[in-house]
């Protein structure tokens, strides 16, 4: 998880990098450090230092990373000979080691090659069953052939073993839910959330997941994460107000004509439009009519 | 219904073609959807604008329903409704509309029979450069008497045109100045709701 | 209180440097060696399985409010019913570690591997410390120390009239031994610089790894907790675990601050035998 703090560091490293200011090994460092993806900027900056042979060995044996990363970076931007070079020197460097060994079985990966990849992943899993990157990437494998749910296949059988890979769960919940399986991806973030009681993102994805697989009692628990996300994150979280809205609403119009048995969800809900109302009111007031007139009609509705 | 033969033509505008194709730029990695939005006289859709909505979660209802009530709200003031659905998968070898999309585009076929699914055609996007290809780069798919969507265009004619011919240089010209970055979708506005999903200056 | 004893300057040059320089070296030496001879191991798929099966399941006894009710009782059922439960143990097939190690000749080699790697050095530069440098006073701190710490710094001198602060040379080199971490830490980066206080805990308690100890205790105790927990009751460990924790929570503190250091040295002057 990248915390604002964060990502606002490594937009201003970043701009700051562009703009020719240096510290460009500072920016790879953090990329690294956050695991976060920006494979062009990548590319550029670390082949930058990688061609001059004097900032380069200034690493010291960081250099050997820097390749690796760098590499990476360039399968991911399809400039497969970079990758291969870098590759190569890292080959040259360790001929033995297992990560450069992953390192190619993804530049196969990356030529399309699927089953000599496929094949190059097995033989490393033979080696060592427990390298969780390379478990990970043959999910990516059967992902990027467009078989979903030979990726499901595999995530399970990896979380079978490391079921506390919360990583894991979070990709396996993201592809059910494109999949429509929404009563397995609830589940995956159910697993989420109790690994990681106080991330309010898990709160607000579990409530989209059970509005979207609707029916009263998965509305009223899913209003209920709704509320624990605006709760945990201050009330300032645009999406679960809304869902509180059509929550509500959704509600109102299923249990129509039986008995009111939820007395405080009107002023949650008149409370949430007010929080939204004064939001748009305040940063985007040239949204504010449409905001009021469509929520108006769903609060006239229900 | 809506399977009026191959009569019903769409009609797109520049800004709402080269707007969600810049959206699509935008968020290469993953799968993102958007509404067209216009009006249908005879049997011509005009397609006038349209809203990109989400690169996160595409099978998730909530966002959905308060983008839609929000660009449903905004356009039928100016006489305008959803006339069509956009969508472009996450892989670019994949070529198939999947299950989302179909039920995305059921659910605007509710309320507007001639509505169409657009998908963005990879292949075509990426010739761009090298040929002088007219058309947009995207397939036409409609609902058929037997409530399935169907690629058309197939049978022959295209029923999907552009409004302005020169639409697919200026969007050529748009992509080599990198303008996909400030393309803003729904998924930022709810994120941040200070940014705008009409995306007023981006054709400036 | 006689005056104060002027050290010979020789005792600095031959005794007290050197002895820092050998020890400093002895450790590089060792680091390299022990890494030479640390074998690949590949952890047992049951270990590692069960070690996440209690991550998981310590995560859904602390969060089993987070999650609907419904949702918390199908998890519970899934860790802990009785017929295939994963933290299901049946009664009496909790294996204990001491059995589990003489079943496994590749664990009792790895721990003769590790403790080889630390006694032969430590025997020998002990046994040449005192052999030559035995009885020598060689230096001095700068502060006044009471009487209980004449055992830990002048251990070798059997003379109860010179003052506490000087340190006599084999004290120098218990110091060294145990103080040197920070140092090692420094010169081969930080997780490599393995703390001798941990290696004797390690030997003196042979085989009793508290991590692995841990998780069989844990997946047991896991499974009654969960149990029990139908709510957030919160169950603790028993207590051999907790008070290994203690022992090297204390052991960990005990480079600063040298009360504990006099046990730990108390310690490891048992475990060589002297």
């Amino acid at each position: 998880m990248v915390t604002k703090t964060e990502e606002t560091q490594l937009n201003r490293l970043e701009s700051q990098v562009d703009n020719g200011g240096g510290g460009a090994w500072e920016y790879l460092c953090m990329v690294r450090k956050l695991k976060v993806r920006r494979s062009v900027k990548v590319l550029k900056h670390g082949l930058l230092i990688l061609n001059d042979s004097k900032k380069r060995s200034s690493l010291g044996p960081e250099e050997w990373t820097l390749y690796e990363q760098v590499a990476v970076a360039a399968m991911d931007c399809q400039s497969l000979e970079v990758a291969k070079d870098c590759a190569n020197a890292l080959q040259k460097k360790f001929p033995e080691s297992k990560r450069v060994g992953r390192l190619e079985a993804m530049l196969l990966e990356a030529k399309g090659s699927w089953g000599e990849a496929e094949k190059a992943y097995s033989s490393l899993l033979e080696d060592n069953p427990f390298d969780q990157v390379v478990h990970k990437r043959r999910v990516a494998l059967a992902k990027a052939q467009g078989n979903l749910t030979g990726a499901i296949d595999l995530l399970n059988k990896y979380l079978e073993t490391f079921m506390a890979d919360h990583d894991a769960w979070r990709e396996l919940a993201e592809i059910y839910i494109s999949l429509q399986m929404y009563k397995q991806a609830a589940f995956c973030y159910e697993e989420l959330i109790l690994s990681q009681p106080t991330v309010p993102l898990y709160h607000l994805a579990y409530a989209d997941v059970l509005y979207t697989l609707g029916g009263i009692e998965n509305l009223l628990t899913a209003k209920k994460y709704y509320s624990s996300t605006i709760d945990l994150t201050g009330g300032k979280n645009t999406r679960a107000l809304f869902g509180i809205c059509l929550c509500t609403s959704a509600i109102a119009q299923l249990s129509k004509g039986r008995n009111k048995e939820d007395k405080d969800s009107p002023d949650l809900q008149s409370l949430a439009t007010a929080a939204l109302e004064r939001e748009y009111k305040q940063r985007a007031s040239d949204k504010l009519s449409v905001f009021t007139s469509g929520f108006k009609s769903l609060k006239v509705s229900s | 219904m809506g399977g009026g033969g191959g009569e019903l033509r769409y009609e797109i505008s520049q800004n709402a073609y080269i707007k969600l194709v810049l959206h699509s730029l935008k968020h290469k990695t993953s799968a993102v959807n958007g509404v067209f939005v216009g009006s249908s006289c005879d049997d011509v859709v005009q397609i006038i604008d349209s809203v990109p909505l989400f690169h996160n979660h595409l099978g998730l209802l909530p966002p959905l329903e308060i983008s839609l009530i929000m660009i449903e709200e905004y356009y039928s003031a100016r006489g305008l409704g959803i006339v069509g659905y956009f969508h472009a998968n996450e892989r670019s070898d994949d070529v198939e509309l999947g299950s989302v999309a179909k039920n995305i585009g059921d659910h605007i076929y509710r309320y507007f029979p001639q509505a169409a699914i657009l998908l963005l055609d990879n292949k075509k996007l990426e010739a761009l450069p090298k040929g002088k290809d007219r058309l947009p780069v995207l397939q036409l798919y409609t609902r058929d008497a037997s409530k399935n969507w169907k690629l058309a265009g197939s049978d022959g004619g295209c029923q999907l045109t552009t409004k302005e011919p020169a639409a697919n240089a200026v969007l050529l010209d748009y992509i080599s100045s990198k303008k996909w970055e400030d393309v803003v979708d729904f998924d930022d506005h709810l994120d941040d709701i200070t940014k705008d999903w009409l995306n007023p200056g981006l054709f400036e | 209180m006689a005056e104060d004893l002027v050290l010979d300057t020789a005792i600095r040059d031959w005794v007290l440097i050197p002895l820092t320089v050998v020890m400093i070296l002895i450790g590089i030496l060792r680091y390299f060696v022990s890494k030479l001879m640390r074998s690949q191991q590949n952890p047992d798929a049951k270990v590692v399985r069960e070690g996440q099966v209690v991550i998981r399941a310590r995560n859904l006894r602390a969060g089993a409010n987070f999650i609907p009710s419904k949702s918390f009782r199908a998890r519970r059922a899934h860790f802990s019913n009785e017929e295939n439960g994963l933290l299901h143990v049946p009664k009496g097939q909790g294996q204990n570690p001491q059995a589990q190690m003489f079943s496994d000749p590749n664990m009792a080699m790895d721990m003769m591997k590790k403790n080889l790697s630390m006694i032969i050095p430590q025997t020998l530069t002990f046994a040449w410390v005192n052999f030559f440098f035995s009885g020598f006073v060689a230096a001095k701190i700068p502060f006044p120390l009471t009487q209980r710490f004449r055992s830990m710094l002048q251990n070798g001198i059997d003379l109860s009239t010179v003052d506490v602060s000087y340190v006599s040379s084999r004290s120098w080199y218990f110091l060294n031994l145990f103080g040197l971490r920070g140092l090692f830490s420094l010169i081969l980066g930080e997780e490599n610089a393995m703390d001798d206080t941990q290696r004797m805990m390690q030997m003196s308690g042979f085989g009793m790894d508290p991590t692995k100890v841990g998780i069989f205790k844990s997946v047991s105790n896991r499974d009654d907790s969960l149990e029990v927990a139908s709510g957030l009751l919160n169950l603790l460990s028993t207590g051999p675990r907790f008070a290994m924790l203690a022992v090297t929570l204390l052991l960990s503190l005990g480079h600063s601050i040298g009360l504990l250091f006099f046990t730990t040295l108390e310690m490891s002057l048992a475990c060589l035998g002297v």
